[in-house]
């Protein structure tokens, strides 16, 4: 896999990657309050990749997570592309928002 | 019982019918005959009040039901039966037989009256009273007191109740023991009536009083006893047998278990009174004896092989059916083997010594001593004690074969009851057979249980040990049908809850029936049998006795014999006819030729041969026969007995006839079968028709005697037709034929009741046989005996014997009982000719059981008649009862809503308001329908009344003056009045017709510019002056409206002055506008001819111009005319304008005034309510049928499916909805309000059609959290993607926010315009959040920025629905962004009951991609 996840890789790869791959690749951070995933992927890789990845590693199944970026639900055909994603940009990850009552 | 009763018992079996033919009394053999009558009835408490016999004795006089004497049947204890039946006794038996014609119940009252056996248990239970007689102290024992027939009956009566289980002494508290006693009274109880009408009580209409005073055990009866008890009841024909087989086990061993009956066979043989009565009754011997041999009883027999279980039993098919009660000779065969696993059928070695029990002849023959039962039965039970020494007897006699024949009879037992229990068990050795437990042990000799032989097997009783082996009849006994109830409480769903009280009164109420109802057969069938055997015996000697009886009776009155009509016997009727001459079997040829007979000839009288006065006599009684049925003198009952207690109870009346009673209660039985358990009702209908077929049948009859030998018409008639008697050819016509036919019919039946009940004078009988004899032949076309002479017939020929043709050859002698009047053709035809149709089943009477094979496993695990046993109806109890108010069913609803209000119309009125808002509309709409009919109604009325108003003043007219004076309005219009006013039609046609010509040739002319005015002149002048006539006609009529106001105004002199003003005005007019006035119609046109005709004349007479018989205008003045009128018209046209103008403009001004008002209003209550109005229509709307269908499929949906998408396209599969959404508690997740909130936003955005400058906004769930925690200028770009910006954020009306906090749903709402920021949280009824709200405010300026003016900012607090439930904030969130999004109230708009119904909306509109179409919000 090209955008095989680098687990708990430190982040001053980012520069180099950067540099190295700048218009091909991004590191993106996925994290929900306990872990932090990154994840190197091709721009127009879809996220959805990255997220059942994500769900995978971490034991939940992809129904009950929510990916978001910046307050907004990321899609799994959407692409660091079409979120205009830049190197860095951290996904966050949520759990799915159930109410009843208070 | 003493010993000397027993042996009495013993022999006196035989003596009984003699003791009844010969019935010497009881007192006359007795030694203390002299006895004076009045002691006799004091004898019968001499009984135990509980014994048996007690009960079979009648009873003290005790009050009667009402229903009873409502028949008219009198008390049972009245002086008059006392009397009676005290008379019965004392008198001579033969005198009693003879005054009484009830003979043959002296025995029984005798025996009654005069109790064969004291009984010896319990003498202190007898009434003081009785007791304290001398006669009673010092009764004599009572085999010296009874006769033989008493001893006779008593055997009879005691031997049928020893066939059933006595209670044990031993056992005090035995359930059976209820029943036995129970059972006796009630089946024992009416058993002396069997035999013919008795008068004791039915025991099936004793009430409770009647029980409670007579100590008779009173158990309401229920249909199926009766049903037994009347099939025991009814004498003769109608008794019933039971099969046998269905005898109890119980029965067997009850029977072996009797101590008391210990047989004597020296006793037996050397009785000398027995030989003796055999030898006088050699007939009835061998049914007699069998119950005088009480043990080998004949229940044990059939109990032990059926032959319905040998024939079907496929188990055993080299097994030869065995039936070793039936077979005399030694049983050569192996004997059966029972059919069960550990059986080895090994051929059993024969064993002649011992014969099967039924073979042995009624005295059983003792033993053989080499074949003693002590050597063959070893061993010998060690203590004989413990065995009844009924059964050590039997099995002595019996031999080896009883231990195999007991252990079959067990088990056909179990069969036969269907009964699921194991066999006894086989124990191994006697040893542990001692040692074991059971009532009876079967144990093998040599070990081997597994190959059971009548040879090792062996049985021992123990008495003491009253355990049977099996359990299956216990649920029979009443305690334990209640106790299995008990224990079937907790079996009734016993994982929910206990069943009610109810339930298990039904169950047992359902389960009672079966079993009691088995029992009484079980008990009903033995009894039964023995019943039958005793009829068998007995019966037809009483039968005989009793047809004996009317037969002397009826020739001591008579004082001759009849010897046309008896046989040699002396008891029978015989139908005397002519020998068959044609109706006979296909095929046969008659045996002699009647035609020639020598001199054969017609009579001169028909009623030569059967006697003028027999004749009458018959006539006269069936006359009176009518008369008596129709004057109702004839008694009703509801069973044979009972009608013959009645009629017996009122012989002496004279107000019923017996004969028509008893007919027509032949004829009800005949047509409806047994009528005892029917109601009265029904009974009386039933005895009501058969009245009347009856009588039918009577007038039949009737007029047949008239026919045939009164009126001589058809005799005559046949007389005339044929020379000489014709022996093959009809004799009337054929209604005649089959009129007779019919009295043929009738009269045979009569007599076939004659034979059974009804006694007759000999004569009469032979008359009647007569006029069947001739009956029959006029419908058969056979020689009629009555209408034809020869010599030798009726006693013509009487001197001259030469040549007299003996009558056996001429004529047939036919008992009734043989004799059919049936059809010609069923005579030539009969049925044996053709094939037999397969035969039909006899029904049983007892319910047969399909075969099944003895010893298989039964499938069904429950009987079949319990058709669910797991099954409780649910109990009423907790239904809930509608009140309807009866008022409703009569009157119009008026508390029904016209309409019904909306919740916010609700919430403003309030409770009362409510009410009367809606009887408001209620009484309006009541009123529209209501008051709309009731003037049509009175219109009508009216109407009507006018019309006959008119009607009769016309009619008044009409008959005072018929030919002046009608009224005008009503007259009729004569042809005169016709053609006048087609005349005038067709002119005032023309005249029309003339005026539009006229305009328009005006019209066309004035408007032409190209001619000269002469010209035009001259055209208008023309057609104008036409013919004067027509001019004339023309003005004549004027069918137009009156002219215009100013016309009255213009007097005829100053008429000139004005039409020049006018015209000068009109000039003005003219130059100021351009004239668009229209063409002058032609009403315009005949004013300005009116003004012009007036003109011309000048004066007074211008005002009438019809007047003038000519006219002429000149062509200029009529221009002028025609101008100023143009010009007035126009003028009065603008005034009228400026009229209407200046009104319009006055209601302009007043609606505008008033919509501003409004508006401002509604803008008020708007910004009151937060920029909110009322919403259209509801705002939850129930779905259609279609969507309701696609949300249900939802749940079969495929779970990975892609159900829907939302606007962000986030997939919806079938969790979100199936799962999240639509069940009533779920919670709903992000997904569905993202999904329902983004699709708002989307509509209303559609809607306004502006996509760049959308009206709405919304965010999705994680856009709060995110300005939250990242900081209110964190969005930027999720603002740029919902196209916010700070440039067009003012003109946005709403931005929805849902936000969910701490498993809330909750949503925040900014709208710009009116800058208001509000939190709606449904669980505080809109209120919100100051945190919430506070860092939307932040959002607020940071987006704004230096537009932000803090002024038109406020924190709103809506007001909305408030949530009382814990699991609907989301659906309350969502609808609640769609109150916002539209700008519509939340509160009032919907409540909390509505969202399980918006849940499956919302499900709806997200299969629907939104809210459009069928969801769309433009109707809100």
């Amino acid at each position: 896999m090209a955008d095989n996840p680098e687990h708990n890789s430190p982040p001053q790869n980012d520069s180099a990657g950067a540099t190295g791959a700048g218009s091909e690749h991004l590191n993106i951070k996925v994290t929900d309050n306990n872990n932090e995933v990154f994840f190197k992927i091709k721009r127009s890789t879809k996220l959805e990749k990255l997220m059942s990845a994500f769900c995978e590693r971490q034991g939940k199944t992809l129904s009950s997570v929510r990916f978001l970026f910046e307050g907004q639900r990321v899609q799994p055909q959407d692409t660091p592309d079409t979120l205009e994603m830049a190197d860095g940009d951290t996904l966050e990850v949520h759990q799915e928002q159930v109410g009843g009552s208070r | 019982m003493a010993p000397s009763i027993k042996a009495v018992v013993k022999s006196s079996w035989g003596f009984v019918s003699s003791a009844l033919s010969s019935c010497r009394s009881p007192k006359a053999s007795d030694s203390a005959g002299t006895e004076d009558e009045a002691e006799l009835p004091r004898k019968a408490p001499f009984f135990k009040k509980g014994s048996k016999l007690t009960k079979m004795t009648p009873q003290p006089p005790t009050p009667l039901r009402r229903r009873r004497a409502d028949f008219g049947f009198p008390p049972l204890g009245s002086e008059r039966d006392r009397e009676w039946e005290q008379q019965a006794l004392s008198a001579n038996p033969h005198h009693f037989r003879r005054t009484t014609g009830h003979a043959h119940f002296a025995p029984f009252v005798a025996f009654i009256q005069n109790p064969p056996y004291p009984d010896t248990d319990d003498e202190a239970d007898t009434d003081d009273q009785t007791a304290s007689t001398p006669s009673d102290a010092h009764a004599p024992p009572a085999e010296h007191t009874t006769s033989p027939a008493a001893i006779a009956i008593s055997v009879f009566l005691e031997a049928i109740p020893d066939q059933f289980p006595k209670p044990a002494p031993t056992q005090p508290s035995d359930p059976l023991r209820f029943q036995d006693d129970y059972l006796t009274s009630r089946v024992f109880g009416p058993l002396p009536q069997i035999c013919g009408p008795l008068p004791a009580p039915c025991p099936y209409e004793i009430s409770y009083e009647e029980a409670r005073l007579s100590s008779i055990p009173y158990t309401p009866v229920s249909f199926d006893e009766q049903r037994i008890l009347s099939s025991l009841y009814t004498p003769f024909g109608h008794c019933r047998a039971f099969p046998l087989h269905a005898v109890s086990r119980h029965l067997i061993v009850e029977e072996l278990n009797q101590d008391s009956f210990l047989p004597d066979a020296p006793d037996l043989v050397e009785d000398g009174s027995d030989s003796e009565i055999s030898s006088l009754h050699p007939e009835p011997q061998s049914q007699a004896s069998v119950p005088v041999q009480v043990f080998p009883a004949p229940f044990f027999q059939p109990a032990v092989g059926f032959p319905e279980t040998d024939d079907q039993d496929t188990d055993l098919p080299d097994a030869p059916a065995l039936e070793p009660e039936e077979s005399s000779s030694p049983p050569q065969t192996p004997i059966r083997q029972i059919a069960q696993p550990f059986f080895v059928q090994t051929p059993a070695p024969h064993h002649p010594r011992f014969l099967p029990p039924s073979s042995e002849p009624a005295t059983p023959e003792p033993v053989t001593p080499e074949a003693g039962p002590a050597n063959v039965l070893s061993p010998v039970p060690d203590s004989p004690g413990d065995e009844r020494r009924a059964f050590t007897y039997r099995r002595n006699t019996e031999g080896k074969k009883f231990a195999i024949d007991l252990f079959k009879a067990i088990r056909n037992d179990h069969y036969m009851r269907q009964c699921r229990c194991g066999l006894p068990t086989i124990f191994d050795s006697k040893d542990s057979a001692e040692a074991g437990k059971g009532h009876l042990r079967f144990y093998v000799l040599d070990g081997n249980r597994f190959s059971v032989t009548e040879e090792n097997l062996r049985v021992l009783q123990k008495k003491t040990d009253l355990q049977w082996h099996c359990s299956c009849q216990r649920p029979k006994k009443l305690d334990l049908v209640y106790r299995k109830h008990i224990y079937d409480r907790d079996y009734i769903n016993p994982r929910k809850r206990p069943a009610e009280e109810s339930e298990v009164e039904l169950r047992a109420h359902t389960a009672q029936e079966e079993p009691m109802w088995g029992f009484v057969t079980d008990r009903a069938a033995a009894m039964t049998a023995t019943i039958k055997t005793f009829l068998g015996s007995w019966c037809p000697k009483f039968i005989s006795d009793h047809i004996e009886t009317i037969q002397t009776r009826s020739r001591a009155a008579d004082g001759t014999e009849s010897a046309q009509t008896t046989d040699a016997s002396g008891d029978r009727i015989v139908v005397k006819r002519f020998k068959r001459q044609h109706a006979l079997p296909l095929g046969t040829a008659p045996t002699v030729d009647l035609s020639n007979i020598p001199g054969l000839r017609w009579t001169s009288d028909p009623r030569r041969y059967i006697g003028p006065e027999n004749i009458k006599a018959i006539y006269a009684l069936y006359v009176q026969e009518l008369v008596d049925i129709e004057d109702g003198k004839f008694r009703g009952a509801s069973s044979t007995p009972h009608l013959w207690m009645r009629l017996d109870a009122e012989r002496h009346s004279a107000d019923h006839n017996v004969i028509a009673s008893i007919n027509v209660h032949r004829t009800m039985e005949d047509m409806f079968g047994c009528v005892a358990f029917d109601n009265d009702e029904v009974r009386h209908e039933k005895w009501d028709q058969a009245r009347d077929k009856y009588v039918k049948n009577l007038v039949g009859l009737l007029s047949f005697i008239e026919e045939i030998y009164d009126k001589d018409v058809e005799f005559t008639s046949a007389k005339s037709r044929f020379p000489k008697p014709p022996t093959d050819r009809r004799l009337g016509k054929v209604e005649f034929a089959q009129a007779t036919g019919a009295a043929a019919r009738f009269i045979t039946w009569l007599l076939h009741g004659k034979s059974d009940w009804v006694s007759m004078p000999a004569k009469m009988m032979d008359t009647l046989a007569k006029m069947l004899a001739d009956a029959d032949a006029i419908h058969k076309h056979e020689l009629v005996p009555s209408w034809v002479e020869y010599p030798g017939h009726n006693e013509e020929a009487g001197s001259d014997t030469t040549g007299i043709i003996a009558p056996s050859i001429l004529w047939d002698e036919i008992p009734i009982e043989k004799f059919k009047a049936e059809a010609s053709h069923e005579v030539r035809f009969p049925a044996s000719m053709y094939p037999p149709t397969p035969a039909r089943r006899e029904m049983p009477n007892v319910v047969e059981n399909s075969p099944v094979p003895v010893l298989k496993k039964r499938q069904a695990a429950f009987p079949e008649h319990v058709a669910s046993p797991h099954y409780v109806a649910t109990p009423m109890k907790h239904r809930k009862l509608a009140f309807v108010n009866p008022i409703v069913k009569v009157a119009h609803n008026i508390r029904e809503p016209a309409r019904v209000l909306k919740p916010a119309e609700r919430k403003r009125l309030g409770k009362e308001g409510v009410i009367k808002a809606e009887d408001a509309y209620q009484l309006r709409e009541y009123h529209l329908k209501y008051d709309n009919f009731l003037k049509t109604l009175e219109d009508n009325i009216n109407l009507q009344k006018e019309f006959r108003q008119a009607l009769v003043a016309r009619r008044r007219v009409t008959k005072a003056s018929p030919k002046s004076n009608i009224p005008s309005d009503i007259a009729r219009p004569t042809t005169e009045d016709k053609e006048a006013k087609l005349k005038r039609d067709e002119e005032t046609r023309r005249v029309y017709e003339l005026k539009k010509s006229l305009s328009e040739k005006l019209t066309a002319l004035k408007e032409n510019p190209v001619l000269s005015p002469g010209t035009k002149r001259k055209a208008i002048r023309e057609p104008l002056i036409d013919t004067p006539e027509d001019r004339r006609k023309f003005l004549d009529v004027s069918p137009i409206t009156p002219v215009t106001t100013f016309k009255p105004i213009i007097k005829p002199g100053a008429r000139r002055q004005a039409i020049i003003d006018l015209a000068k005005e009109a000039t003005r007019a003219r130059t100021i506008k351009q004239e668009h006035s229209p063409a002058a119609t032609p009403k315009d046109r005949r004013q300005l001819i009116d003004i012009l005709v007036g003109d011309e004349d000048d004066g007074a007479e211008g005002l009438a111009p019809k007047k003038g018989p000519s006219m002429e205008i000149s062509a200029k003045k009529q221009e002028d005319l025609e101008l100023t009128r143009h010009l007035k018209s126009e003028v009065e046209d603008s005034v009228a304008r400026e009229i209407n103008a200046a009104k319009k403009r006055e209601a302009e001004k007043k609606a505008r005034i008033a919509a501003e008002a409004k508006a401002t209003r509604l803008r008020a209550e708007l910004a009151a309510a937060g920029g909110l109005r009322n919403p259209k229509a509801s705002l939850i709307a129930p779905l259609s049928q279609d969507w309701v269908q696609k949300v249900k499929d939802l749940s079969r949906a495929n779970p990975r499916a892609k159900l829907a998408q939302t606007l962000e396209g986030t997939a919806l599969d079938r969790r979100d909805f199936v799962e999240m959404l639509l069940p009533k508690t779920a919670w709903l997740n992000d997904n569905i309000i993202n999904g329902s909130i983004l699709n708002v936003a989307a509509a209303v955005n559609e809607a306004a059609a502006s996509p760049e400058a959308p009206k709405c906004i919304a965010f999705t769930s994680f856009f709060y959290n995110h300005i939250k925690e990242k900081g209110p200028g964190s969005a930027t770009r999720t603002m740029k993607r919902a196209k916010i910006s700070k440039a067009n954020f003012l003109s946005i009306d709403t931005i929805l926010i849902p936000i969910c906090q701490a498993s809330h749903w909750t949503l925040a709402v900014v709208r710009p315009r009116d800058g208001i920021v509000a939190h709606i949280d449904s669980m505080r009824g809109g209120r919100g959040d100051k945190e919430v709200t506070d860092t939307i405010m932040e959002w607020v300026r940071a987006t704004l920025g230096d537009l932000f003016v803090s002024d038109h900012w406020r924190v709103h607090q809506y007001k909305a629905p408030r949530q009382l439930n814990g699991w609907d904030c989301g659906v309350f969130t969502i609808t609640n962004a769609v109150c916002q999004a539209l700008g519509v109230k939340m509160e009032g708009s919907y409540d909390e009951g509505q969202l399980t119904l918006q849940r499956s909306r919302i499900a709806a509109m997200l299969l629907n991609g939104g809210w459009k179409g069928d969801f769309g919000l433009g109707g809100l």
